[in-house]
């Protein structure tokens, strides 16, 4: 990995078209402003992570008999609505 | 079921960034059997494998109201909220009752540019596997 310092204020290029800004230090945490093209999806790696654990699991469970749950759903709607 | 599926050009809903995970999966289709309703199957056209259920959460938890960032609508180009269409992507369990929904990253489709966009949601009450039938 390559590591770099910079003070408030200064940034960091990437490529052509992303530019990444220290806003603001404190003991233990930093801001981080990040421009980027809106091609180039920019999150937060543990909400990242969780998405893509998430997709990977429901696509290996992604030949159901979908008819019984629709029925199972279906039913519930019918019987009891909470609220 | 994947064999029997027949499309057109004007059926394709494309990811310009993917699924997240599976971000080199950009064409799909959405479509939906009677006996499966109120479930979707979202197949990829390249890889007919890749194939997701999805459900329009509004119909389990009424109250769901992800906020989505301005970026990520104006990338949408979202002229009218009507064009906007919510779906998530359901996590079948062995035991089905045990089914989740993921209102984490929900994905949105505008149907008049038919683009699509799986939108991380950053908010503690929507979590990736929310249970479907209480």
């Amino acid at each position: 990995m390559l590591v770099l310092t910079r003070k408030v204020g200064e940034s960091i290029h990437i490529g052509d078209g992303i530019v990444i800004t220290l806003i603001e230090v404190d003991s233990k945490s930093c801001r981080i402003g990040i421009q980027a093209p809106s091609s180039v999806p920019v999150y937060r790696s543990e909400v990242y992570t969780r998405i893509q654990e998430e997709n990977r699991k429901a696509l290996r469970t992604a030949q159901p008999d979908l008819g019984a749950m629709a029925q199972m759903f279906r039913k519930r709607d019918d019987e009891s609505k909470p609220d | 079921m994947e064999s029997a599926l027949s499309w057109t050009k004007d059926d394709v809903i494309t990811f310009p960034l993917g699924i997240i995970g599976f971000e080199g999966a950009r064409e799909f289709v959405i479509y939906s059997l009677p006996e499966h309703e109120p479930f979707h199957w979202m197949a990829c056209i390249q890889k007919p494998d890749l194939q997701f259920v999805l459900i329009n959460p509004l119909l389990f938890r009424t109250d769901y109201d992800p906020v989505i960032p301005s970026h990520e609508l104006k990338d949408l180009d979202v002229q009218n909220p009507s064009e906007l269409l919510l779906y998530t992507i359901v996590t079948v369990a062995e035991d089905m009752r045990e089914s989740t929904a993921n209102l984490a990253g929900p994905l949105f489709v505008n149907i008049r540019t038919r683009q699509g966009r799986q939108i991380p949601i950053e908010d503690p009450r929507w979590g990736t596997a929310v249970r479907i039938l209480g």
